[in-house]
């Protein structure tokens, strides 16, 4: 057992990252076609660390804003523009410091495995928030309304 | 991370404050704190203050309460967390005036 590690598809070169190469490629349908690699392979082909003489010469994280590329069926974006700055604003001043977009509504456990469950957009449907109120623990998210 | 030790608690509870556990980016705790205020100001209950993610003993002192706090927070150590050391108990998130103010003053009942 290799744990979490990096994989490329070998036709497409999409990245993957999980405990098992997946068989047939999301991005291009390839059969069998993902190879190990490098976390530092994995990190120059996505573009967040460059490379140049053995040295590396740049980490950036490519910000996409935490909500600006998520989209879906059965829940939207808080319309309350000064709480999404809010929450936003801290996520990305997280990203800065720690490397990872932490929830800005709750604290980290200090354990990296388990506080690998804050990065925003978290899978926020597990909470009870969800379930009952029909927003993720920060109100930044919420249900649709049919 | 160390649990609190008992010594630490009462001496906590000696302060007759309740703590709150807050974080500066957080949408809960910024609509909590006028809230906070008022029952300062109307109930003359005490608050103690303590940021979380700029200063880390206060990270520190939350993370040792996880036992209290992740029940009462849906599992996580949530914010904003009201930890009274009287009765080592935690309210947590966004709530409404009379719910805080019944719960800070309920009195110890273990
Ligand atoms: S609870 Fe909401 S704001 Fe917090 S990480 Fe999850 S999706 Fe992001
Ligand atoms: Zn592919």
């Amino acid at each position: 057992m290799r744990g979490k590690t990096f994989y490329r598809c070998t036709v497409c070169n999409d990245i993957h990252y999980g405990n098992i190469a997946p068989k047939i490629c999301p991005t291009c349908s390839s059969k069998d076609a993902y190879v190990h690699i490098a976390e530092r392979e994995a990190g120059v082909i996505l573009k967040f660390l460059k490379i140049e003489e053995g040295k590396i010469v740049d980490i950036k994280y490519k910000t996409h804003g935490c909500v600006a590329t998520i989209a879906s069926k059965d829940f939207t974006l808080n319309t309350d523009k000064e709480r999404i700055e809010l929450i936003v604003q801290g996520v990305l001043e997280h990203e800065e410091q720690y490397g990872l977009k932490y929830c800005p509504c709750r604290m980290t456990s200090g354990n990296f495995d388990e506080d690998l469950s804050l990065i925003c957009p978290c899978n926020f449907k597990i909470q009870n928030n969800w379930k009952e109120i029909g927003e993720c623990w920060c109100s930044l998210f919420i249900k649709r309304k049919e | 991370m160390q649990p609190l030790h008992k010594k630490e608690r009462i001496m906590m509870a000696e302060k007759k404050q309740i703590i709150m556990f807050w974080g500066r980016r957080c949408p809960h705790c910024r609509a909590m704190e006028p809230i906070v205020q008022k029952l300062e100001e109307e109930e003359g209950i005490k608050f103690e203050r303590l940021e979380v993610w700029e200063n880390k003993e206060n990270a520190d002192k939350m993370r040792a309460l996880a036992e209290i706090i992740k029940p009462a927070c849906g599992g996580y150590l949530g914010t904003p967390a009201f930890y009274d050391p009287n009765r080592n108990g935690a309210l947590c998130g966004e709530k409404p005036y009379e719910t805080l103010r019944d719960w800070a003053l309920a009195k110890i009942d273990e």
